[in-house]
């Protein structure tokens, strides 16, 4: 259908030509005048008109045949056109066009100009494929910012972004949690609304550090919303832009406030239970030593076994302490038990005092074959005593309940301030703020202290040197009833910035009542520690009397090394109990693993026992296990032991088997040796209860019955 | 012939000290006992002529024991982690051995405490 003349401007085919793109030019009415090669090819590629090109065709009737064909791209590109051929400006729109092959996307762009007083318009598809797959990533590269966004919202840690001016950018919900700020309460506010008053560091110190160092973790106090304080564990890092300047930090903050207290709490106890014990040669070489003294000086076994006892580290830090030890062990070489109290070094060159001992060991013959030396911790009783002589303030700090009383006076040595705890002294003084205060202390004490004590405030306002009185008991003026007091007095300047001087004074009869407590503390600290000594001592004889001189050293550290496993699960839980698992576990730590994990087996519920228990009953375990290893089920390749334990007669009554199998024909043995005393009498006794031995020629087999009241914990009581 | 003690100690290894102590004094050991019910059981029904007491039997007082003992006039040794000042109700005749102790000066305590001279 050629609705028009013959093309008047030919020179617009070579124009088009050129065109890398797609290109035709229509008419107004919208006759295809011209089009490329590259429309051509597009045509021929995708099936189109091949014979004419769509040259003489009109292009809107094509349009608008397909639109009505349901063609929704046709209908917008024919309304799109025919806008611009009725003096419209520019159209584009894109539209995917994929191939079996490939995925494509096109743009059409359709222009108009004028040529001769004719108005035309020039249309192009281009190829914009790379254009859109690009924006596509984008798209994918936004979404991955809202997982992370996602991730970070929902992260059980919380989350916190500042920016180098330490205002906040990010707050995720697990900050609110931890810090009661809602998001919007807080973003934009410095993160120093976290910390808590008086804070050292500020928000520019940890920057710096953190831009130097990159990724930091470290532990802070911070404050929640309502005034509570928490122990917080940081990780930092820098947040880089895409060019890789710093632009702000990134913080995740876990709530570690129980996890330190616990870890604090831990280790006080294994501070109080502090205890030494080894074995020496005759000439003082040191054979064995237990954990704690190695790990109080971070030493390990390789540092000090085989050394002369006086040349290690904890005793060679000065030559009179070395030299009394040398002096101590030559006199228990001679038979005697050695005892007294010395400064050992432990980590960090840190000096403590110990209860220290030496006592000889001899063989069957009375002959001493070696040296046990043995100490305990008393660092902590020596330094509570200087304490309660020297310090006031400690007193005051443990004590925050005690009446102690603090007043000032002020220059012109008159009442200025009277705590609550003090005004019980001034009862008859009134007024009391402001009252001449030479004319207060004659009212409440009697000559001559009353002149005496006003000499003393009188000088130290005048000098600065402060006064610590001694203990005094002294007779009330006013009351005549005999009270007794600690004071000092300092110098200090008042709010409104003149001299004044400070009292502090406490009621002697509460310091008595706590020095009675701590000694209460300390005499039971002391006596538990005593106690374990002993019985290593007696393991130490009672081993020696059942064994040869060249066993001695290994059987001892053995069951050394099993006692010392109990104890370890003891002080764990805070001599709260061990579980029979991981006592029965614990004893089996000799063994090697292929033994632990296929050939013994260990079943019961779990229930918790005492100390003493634990202790008896770990002991017996060890021995089993040993005696097993050296003569029974374990000594051969295929035996097998089942140990198992469980509650019965309406759990009132705990019983406990060991039984072995498959191992080598049994009979009795000859001599009754310690380790059987452990088994059977140790163990029965520890819990009150009764042990069955059999030496079934099948495996060995021992069970322990008791009742539940002699295995459950036992309240230690301050007899 | 020896004279016969009874031995009252809840910690068995500790026992096994005090009675080779005994046998090495020239003692005879008469029985062990670990509780208070079981001390004050042994002490009114067997034949002793001395006892050693640890001062705490699992926590709990022996004072009993030694009230006991002191009643019927019989020679006894206190064996304890506690000192004599933490021990208010032990008399000052009464010989405490601190532990941990020494065998000798266990064996040589019971010889000279325990063994009543030959008639």
């Amino acid at each position: 259908m050629m609705q028009n003349s013959v093309p008047q401007h030919p020179e617009l085919q070579s124009l088009i030509d050129a065109m890398k793109d797609g290109a035709a030019i229509i008419a107004a009415d919208g006759t295809i005048l011209w089009v490329n090669d590259t429309w051509r090819k597009f045509a021929a590629a995708n099936e189109g008109d091949t014979a004419d090109e769509y040259v003489g065709v009109n292009y809107l009737d094509v349009c608008r045949q397909s639109s009505d064909a349901g063609d929704e791209l046709a209908r917008r590109v024919g309304t799109g056109i025919g806008g611009v051929l009725s003096g419209g400006e520019e159209f584009s729109t894109e539209y995917p066009c994929h191939s079996p092959t490939e995925k494509r996307w096109f743009e059409i762009i359709a222009r108009p100009f004028g040529l001769s007083d004719q108005k035309y318009a020039l249309i192009a598809h281009r190829n914009v494929t790379s254009r859109v797959e690009a924006s596509v990533e984008a798209s994918h590269a936004e979404q991955n910012v809202e997982n992370l966004a996602a991730i970070v919202a929902t992260m059980p840690d919380a989350v916190i972004a500042f920016d180098l001016d330490g205002k906040i950018i990010s707050w995720n919900a697990a900050a609110y949690k931890l810090y009661g700020y809602e998001r919007d309460e807080v973003i934009g506010e410095s993160i120093e609304i976290l910390y808590p008053p008086n804070w050292p560091a500020k928000v520019s110190d940890y920057i710096a550090d953190i831009i130097t160092r990159e990724l930091r973790s470290f532990d802070v106090v911070r404050q929640t919303k309502y005034g509570d304080k928490r122990t917080i564990a940081v990780t930092a890092a820098p947040i880089r832009s895409i060019t890789g300047e710093i632009i702000g930090i990134s913080n995740v903050h876990r709530d570690v406030t129980d996890e330190r207290a616990a870890e604090q709490r831990l280790r006080n106890v294994l501070d109080n239970l502090f205890a030494f014990v080894g074995i020496l040669g005759p000439d003082g070489t040191l054979l064995e030593a237990n954990r704690a003294p190695l790990e109080a000086a971070n030493l390990v076994n390789s540092d000090v076994i085989g050394k002369k006892f006086w040349d290690t580290y904890w005793w060679n830090h000065a030559p009179d302490v070395q030299e009394r030890l040398i002096q101590a062990c030559k006199d228990a070489l001679k038979g005697e038990l050695i005892r007294y109290d010395e400064q050992v070094r432990i980590a960090d060159g840190r000096l403590v005092w110990i209860d220290f001992q030496v006592a000889p060991l001899k063989d069957l013959d009375g002959k001493i074959v070696n040296l046990i030396p043995s100490g305990i911790d008393i660092t902590a009783r020596k330094k509570m005593v200087e304490a309660l002589k020297t310090s006031h303030d400690t007193f005051q700090n443990l004590v925050a309940k005690s009446p102690f009383g603090i007043y000032t006076v002020d220059e012109d040595f008159r009442l200025a301030h009277v705590s609550d705890g003090a005004r019980s002294v001034f009862e008859n003084v009134d007024p009391l703020i402001g009252h001449d205060f030479e004319a207060a202390l004659r009212t409440v004490w009697a000559e001559p202290f009353a002149t005496e004590a006003i000499g003393l405030f009188r000088h130290t306002l005048a000098t600065g040197e402060p006064y610590q009185a001694p203990s005094s008991t002294k007779i009330r003026q006013d009351t005549s009833e005999i009270e007794s007091y600690d004071w000092r007095i300092e110098r200090i300047t008042m709010p409104d910035g003149r001299l004044g001087v400070v009292c502090n004074f406490y009621d002697l009869s509460e310091r008595q009542r706590y020095e009675h407590h701590v000694r209460m503390l300390m005499r039971e600290v002391n006596h538990r520690s005593k106690n374990l000594l002993t019985v290593v001592l007696s393991m130490a004889r009672q081993t020696a009397r059942n064994s040869q001189p060249v066993d001695f050293v290994e059987r001892f550290s053995e069951r050394l090394r099993g006692l010392s496993a109990s104890q370890d699960l003891i002080v764990k839980r805070n001599w709260d109990g061990v579980g029979v698992r991981e006592l029965v576990l614990s004893q089996m730590n000799h063994l090697s693993e292929e033994v632990r994990d296929n050939r013994v087996q260990v079943d019961g519920p779990e229930i918790i026992i005492s100390p003493a228990a634990a202790e008896g009953i770990g002991m017996a375990l060890h021995e089993l296990a040993t005696n097993a290893l050296k003569y029974g089920a374990l000594s051969v390749a295929d035996g097998t032991v089942l140990v198992q334990w469980n509650l019965q007669q309406d759990d009132q009554e705990f019983s406990i088997d060991w039984r072995e199998m498959n191992g080598p024909a049994v009979s009795p043995p000859e001599r009754r040796g310690f380790g059987r005393i452990v088994i059977e009498r140790m163990a029965a006794n520890s819990v009150g209860g009764s042990v069955e031995l059999d030496y079934d020629p099948t495996g060995v087999r021992w069970n322990l019955t008791a009742p539940l009241d002699g295995v459950r914990n036992k309240v230690s009581a301050l007899a | 012939m020896g004279n016969r003690i009874i031995i009252i100690e809840d910690e068995v290894l500790i026992a096994l000290d005090i009675e080779q102590a005994v046998a090495d004094a020239g003692c005879e050991v008469a029985g062990c006992a670990r509780t208070i019910p079981e001390a004050l059981d042994f002490l009114q029904n067997q034949d002793y002529d001395g006892a050693v007491v640890d001062a705490n039997l699992n926590g709990d007082s022996a004072r009993p024991v030694m009230e006991y003992l002191d009643r019927n006039q019989t020679p006894y040794i206190v064996v304890s982690g506690y000192t004599r000042d933490q021990l208010e109700f032990l008399s000052d005749e009464t010989l405490l051995i601190g532990k941990p102790f020494s065998m000798g000066e266990l064996t040589s305590s019971i010889r000279g405490r325990l063994r009543a001279p030959v008639a």
